[in-house]
């Protein structure tokens, strides 16, 4: 697990394989953030568990965390974007469009 | 390193129990007010009061027996009185009396309903709980132990903190020989090949894999969109996106042991080893399906806070973060925020719930005991749109 | 002949009438319903005890919010108290918020944003007691026999609940039937969002009385052995069926549980409040 710390983590990406962090502190746009040997600049303000990407996601590509698929990208995502319900659907249970499976 | 010693109460049947309680329990609705009068002013027995109707031909009934006989059967209760309604509630009797449990029965119909019932009942109650403070505890093989594994208001936090630190407790009691209960399948949906793979056999995995598959096909037969409720509203403020995030966080609980078996709701499961309950997420009913199934104790994770509890198994709360423990004061056990603030490592904060797991076990009281945290729920499941 | 009966209510804003003036401690889920219960139990308030608001569904979420408006604003209820957790799917702010648009006195009391299960009883407790200081000075005014609305609860085809319905609608009294097929418990909570300020529960021969959190019981049981082995937990017992003198004695009955006598439910503290739920909790 890759840590963005001062003197505590910022921000936590749980495997080196997944293309999102989750921010342990609220964290300001603008604020930079390095994990895993890359520094990311966050383009809105992350809350407090919420995540945001390391990389630059498609829509239609696989959100990883844990090392597995937590959805699928419903848009185009820009690393230190905010990686949400409004641009993430599950890839599991039917949501309102099918088009974003 | 020799593990800590435990203590409990060892039950005629066979059990051990880690609490000492004199339940009266209604065996259907009706019977709520009864129950309930009978402890009123009572120290040293405790009711609950559910909403199970119970007319004729209930498609509910088996599930809503097995559910309260389990409960009443469980080993930190040293006796029942069951108040029944008349001669129907003969069967729910038996079940409980099969498991070898002490029970004494008062039916409403032989005192002219709830008043006489309530005259009745006290006296029972008052004899039962001077028999079973005769109980004492003794030293206790921590292999007895069935520990439930619950998360409830869950936020991104609970499969990075609280979930994990769990896990490692639990995969330490399953290696002493205990055995612990994982459950939630709506969330296990995406965790359940991850799951499945660590099975003692190929039908326990086949059956993990099977009972999420049946709960997506029931989400899907009903034809509803399941995002308004899984996950909840809180838990997306929390951070969490999608079910499946949810529930890869979820299963962290359950560590790294193999799993055992997958058992069905309210159903015992085997000596020792990790256990799938096959219950919904609903988190009374859950808990209830637990304890039903044995658990005489169980750990229960929360990232927004919640002060729950069972009537008779202690509830170990903890939390993902460091806000809410401070925020939801008193009603929180242990912090496992601070795994973040350095001052605790997963493995060191494992090895406090362990610890405290033990603590609680052996008579130091929970938040929610001392909360007086009572929630209790039955599940219908013969409700189905 | 008997004179008219004198009635009398507490007035609502609005035109209608309750026959109680509760302050009802409502969890908007089953996780908060021990703070209620807590609260209530200080104030001589009434709490509902029940097991939903956690993890409903589309249709089955709404119908749920809908009943348990529907009980927060009956006329028998003065003013309500919601308790939420927080992170429920039946949301204890939208509820509170839903239930002030009505028009009834309302607050909420969160347990996560009051910092958990102690502070939010202390502070549910102290709501409750200014609320229930509020409706202590409200006094009873005459009402009419046609302001009185009556729910029945009976089985399917019921010939006493059709007799003595047909003969308090003669008498001027308004007489609902519970939506949808539904009967007993369930009904009540609908019986009680349809407008009830009492309820006749009319149970079958083979099944008990029940009570209900948030409208006061009449219990009438019929000439079956379990209903005379239950004689205590029935306001009335009938032998004969709907006969005239049984439904005379139904009605001054109503009356008088109306006009503020505890019916055998509210003496035994019988407070049940069974949703009816289109679909399982996820």
């Amino acid at each position: 697990m890759a840590e963005a710390t001062d003197a505590r983590p910022r921000a936590l990406q749980l495997d080196p394989a997944d293309n999102v962090a989750v921010a342990v502190r609220p964290l300001e746009a603008g604020e930079r953030v390095e994990l895993d040997g890359a520094t990311v600049e966050l383009i809105e303000p992350i809350r407090f568990g919420h995540k945001f990407a390391l990389r630059p996601l498609d829509r239609g590509a696989r959100v990883l965390k844990y090392h597995e698929t937590i959805g699928i990208a419903a848009a185009d995502i820009a690393p230190g974007e905010h990686v949400h319900v409004h641009n993430v659907a599950s890839s599991r249970l039917p949501g309102p469009e099918d088009g974003a499976r | 390193m020799s593990p800590p010693s435990l203590t409990g109460y060892r039950r005629p049947n066979g059990g051990w129990g880690i609490r000492n309680h004199v339940l009266v329990l209604p065996a259907r609705a009706a019977a709520n007010a009864a129950a309930e009068g009978i402890v009123e002013g009572l120290d040293g027995a405790v009711a609950v009061a559910h909403e199970w109707v119970g007319v004729p031909g209930d498609p509910d009934t088996a599930l809503v027996e097995r559910t309260l006989a389990g409960f009443a059967a469980n080993p930190n209760v040293a006796a029942v009185l069951l108040v029944g309604v008349s001669g129907e509630d003969e069967g729910l009797a038996a079940l409980i009396d099969s498991r070898g449990q002490r029970l004494e029965a008062v039916t409403m119909a032989a005192h002219r309903g709830t008043v006489g019932t309530v005259e009745a009942g006290r006296r029972i109650a008052e004899r039962l709980i001077a028999e079973s403070a005769a109980a004492v505890r003794q030293p206790m093989p921590i292999a007895e132990l069935v520990v439930g594994l619950e998360c409830g208001g869950s936020d991104a936090l609970s499969g990075i903190t609280a979930n994990p630190a769990l896990g490692i407790a639990s995969d330490r009691l399953v290696g002493e020989g205990a055995t612990t209960m994982l459950s939630e399948v709506p969330e296990l949906v995406g965790a359940e090949e991850l799951l499945a793979a660590r099975a003692v056999s190929p039908e326990v995995g086949r059956r993990m894999v099977q009972v999420v598959h049946d709960f997506e096909r029931s989400v899907e037969a009903l034809g509803v969109d399941i995002r308004g409720a899984q996950p909840t509203p809180g838990n997306i403020e929390g951070g969490l996106t999608t079910i499946e995030e949810k529930s890869l966080g979820a299963a962290k609980k359950a560590g790294n042991a193999p799993l055992t078996g997958v058992i069905d709701f309210a159903e015992r499961p085997g000596p020792h080893g990790l256990y799938v309950m096959d219950t919904p997420g609903h988190d009374i009913e859950q808990m209830v399906g637990l304890v039903a199934g044995g658990c005489q104790i169980v750990a229960f994770t929360t990232g927004r806070g919640t002060p729950t509890g069972s009537p008779i198994a202690p509830c170990l709360k903890i939390s993902t973060n460091t806000a809410i423990f401070e925020r939801m004061e008193g009603d929180i056990d242990l912090d496992a925020g601070r795994v973040l603030d350095g001052s605790h490592t997963l493995q060191t904060m494992g090895e406090e719930i362990y610890e405290a797991l033990l603590a609680i076990a052996g008579g130091a009281p929970s938040r929610s005991e001392v909360r007086g945290n009572r929630e209790f729920a039955i599940r219908r499941a013969g409700r189905s749109a | 002949m008997s004179a008219l009966p004198e009635l009398r209510g507490f007035r609502r804003p609005g035109g209608g009438f309750g026959v109680r003036n509760r302050v009802l401690v409502l969890p908007s889920v089953v996780c908060a319903t021990q703070v209620a219960r807590q609260i209530a139990s200080a104030e001589g308030a009434v709490g509902i005890v029940h097991q939903h608001g956690c993890l409903h569904v589309g249709d089955d979420l709404t119908h749920s919010e809908g009943e348990l408006l529907g009980a927060a604003t009956n006329p028998d209820v003065g003013a309500a108290l919601v308790v939420s957790l927080g992170c429920e799917t039946l949301r204890g702010k939208r509820l509170a918020a839903a239930i002030g648009e009505r028009g009834q006195t309302v607050e909420l009391v969160g347990i996560q944003a009051a910092g958990g299960s102690e502070r939010a009883v202390a502070d549910g407790r102290a709501a409750a007691a200014r609320m229930s200081a509020e409706l202590a000075a409200q006094e009873r005014e005459p009402m009419a026999t046609s302001d009185l609305v009556v729910g029945i609860d009976a089985g399917p085809e019921d010939e006493l609940a059709a007799g003595l319905g047909a003969a308090l609608a003669d008498r001027g009294v308004q007489v609902i039937a519970p939506p949808d097929g539904l009967r007993g418990a369930e009904a009540h909570v609908s019986l009680a969002r349809l407008g009830a300020q009492l309820l006749l529960s009319l149970p079958p021969a083979e099944e008990a009385p029940l009570g209900f959190a948030v409208v006061p019981v009449v219990a009438v049981g019929r000439d079956s052995e379990l209903h005379r082995a239950l004689a205590g937990d029935f306001d009335l017992i009938l032998d004969d069926g709907a006969t005239p003198e049984a439904a005379a004695l139904v009605f001054e009955r109503l009356i008088a549980h109306a006009n503020g006598e505890e019916t055998s439910a509210e003496r035994r503290g019988a407070r049940d409040f069974v949703l009816h739920r289109l679909a399982v909790t996820m």
